[in-house]
């Protein structure tokens, strides 16, 4: 608890340990506060590491030149989801009209030809889990997670709602969660290793 | 955590990792993932879903990394700006709007200036010997202490709220976003979005304290910004040129707008300097025989002879008040 007293310089009294919060600093907090979840976020919608990048880096110069503003750290990080998830959007809508127009230069998907043993069998693996789903729930999976339709395609598609898409997607990641429960531990140790 | 027994989550989770989650959506899972297990479990979905083919997994750059290629972004924004000002003459014509706009706005404004000796533009709100309690027309609450002056002009509010005070006053401000609230104290400006809080400006040394109780206000002096959140003190000091914030505000000095205090096991002759300057009453007793009471107690809102029974209880003394004196007696502490 500080006491202020009339008259009392501010160089004797106990605020002058106290630190000094330019919003350069709270910016810079922000940052590595929220980079990386922000690129998670990002990457979720494009699914492109270097995309993914621009548009964080973009939504953070945004946040620069509104720092004066806006709030740390409560409304700076509602503005950076909502730019970052914006950016993103526009971002497909453009990579869209570009294929449209150029598709020679749509970029040629990755494939990987050369697969180990383990992984051939932990593909293998995957698509019996695949199949096992109840059918309308594997319907959506692979509409969504494999053709990388929307949910609100898919929804108009198998004419369901948008609602009933999350309610079996979420069904179908449990359920394969509980089936590759074993293989699920070792790919962490992939992945993040 | 486990998500087999949270559905919501497990759907939540999908909508996030198939790129389907809005921007709120996003938020409510980074923050469910601020518990490690959560954390982990999620770890193993995501891990689940980008083993899947056709997809890469997401490999965020080093935070510290990505940060040292967004800073010179941040510093050359200004220099880009000037560039394309020289050689984009549409941008010109826009200047040269912007330059008779803002010299029409800036004469209007030197009418106004020339008003300041017309007494019926401005509204004082002045407190000499009493503490006055007001509402201005915006309905915002405010409580001028002792020897303070608050200021605003008759069409307060359009566009925006702008006030200047001397002295010490509290405020509850009325949230309006369009209209912002703005206190001139010297050369610090205050700029309010939605809150209560207390200012003071200490003469002569010419230093200005801001508390702030709810909601967060904006302090702007010597081309800088400092942001004062709920529970912190912004603290601006001419002569030294600096602007402070600090993790702690200390209700107990602006009782004398909330008649609250909170009193933690403190000296009870600091107790009654707070007293002092809430009520603007003088303690008299032997500070030697008093010298070892401590108090603990919390008001709310109470009046002056309240306060001083719950005392007189607590510490087993007698107090009696005559005038803007108060007399203190009794055995002391031990």
């Amino acid at each position: 608890m500080i006491l202020i007293l009339p008259g009392q310089p501010l160089t004797n009294s106990a605020h002058h340990k106290q630190v000094y919060i330019p919003v350069e600093n709270l910016y810079k907090q922000c940052f590595h506060e929220y980079f990386e979840k922000l690129f998670g976020y990002a990457f979720t919608i494009v699914k492109d590491n270097a995309e993914a990048r621009d548009i964080v880096q973009s939504a953070f110069v945004k946040l620069w030149e509104k720092r004066g503003e806006i709030n740390f750290p409560g409304a700076a990080r509602a503005y950076l989801y909502t730019t970052v998830y914006h950016l993103a959007l526009n971002t497909i809508r453009d990579r869209k009209i570009r294929e449209r127009h150029y598709p020679d230069m749509a970029p040629v998907a990755h494939v990987n030809s050369i697969d180990t043993a383990q992984e051939k069998e932990i593909k293998a693996r995957i698509q019996q889990a695949i199949d096992a789903l109840p059918p309308r729930c594997r319907e959506v999976f692979c509409k969504s997670r494999l053709e990388g339709k929307k949910y609100s395609t898919i929804a108009a598609e198998m004419d369901i709602s948008v609602k009933t898409v999350e309610v079996h997607m979420g069904k179908a990641l449990k359920l394969l969660r509980e089936q590759l429960a074993d293989l699920a531990s070792i790919w962490i140790i992939f992945l993040f290793l | 955590m486990n998500t087999a027994n949270q559905p919501d989550m497990t759907e939540l989770i999908g909508k996030y990792l198939a790129g389907e989650a809005n921007p709120t959506e996003a938020m409510q899972l980074d923050d469910w993932l601020a518990d490690a297990g959560n954390a982990a479990e999620f770890q193993r979905m995501a891990a689940l879903w980008h083993q899947l083919p056709g997809e890469t997994s997401p490999q965020p750059p080093a935070s510290s990394l990505a940060w040292t290629e967004l800073e010179p972004l941040l510093h050359s924004k200004p220099q880009r700006g000037i560039v394309r000002f020289v050689f984009n003459r549409y941008v010109a014509a826009a200047v040269a709007g912007m330059l008779i706009i803002l010299s029409v706005v800036w004469f209007n404004r030197r009418g106004k200036e020339s008003q300041a000796d017309d007494p019926s533009a401005y509204v004082m709100q002045t407190a000499t010997q009493e503490i006055k309690s007001t509402t201005l027309p915006d309905s915002t609450f405010i409580t001028v202490n002792q020897h303070s002056e608050v200021a605003y002009a008759a069409d307060f509010g359009k566009p925006d709220r702008q006030l200047s005070l001397q002295g010490e006053c509290y405020f509850d401000v009325t949230p309006d976003k369009q209209h912002p609230f703005i206190i001139q104290v010297a050369d610090l400006t205050i700029k309010v979005v939605g809150t209560s809080f207390n200012v003071q400006e200490i003469t002569p040394s010419g230093h200005v304290t801001v508390q702030v109780q709810s909601g967060v206000v904006q302090l702007y002096a010597l081309g800088k910004m400092v942001t004062v959140q709920k529970g912190q003190s912004g603290f601006y000091h001419k002569q030294l040129q600096q602007l402070y914030v600090a993790n702690s505000i200390d209700i107990n000095s602006f009782g004398y707008a909330t008649r609250s205090f909170s009193f933690n096991d403190i000296a009870f002759a600091d107790a009654c300097r707070y007293l002092e300057q809430a009520f603007h009453v003088s303690f008299m007793m032997d500070k030697q025989v008093f010298a070892g009471c401590r108090l603990t107690a919390h008001f709310d809102n109470k009046p002056l002879s309240y306060i001083l029974d719950v005392i007189n209880a607590t510490l087993n003394i007698s107090s009696r008040q005559e005038g803007d004196s108060v007399f203190i007696t009794g055995n002391g502490c031990h």
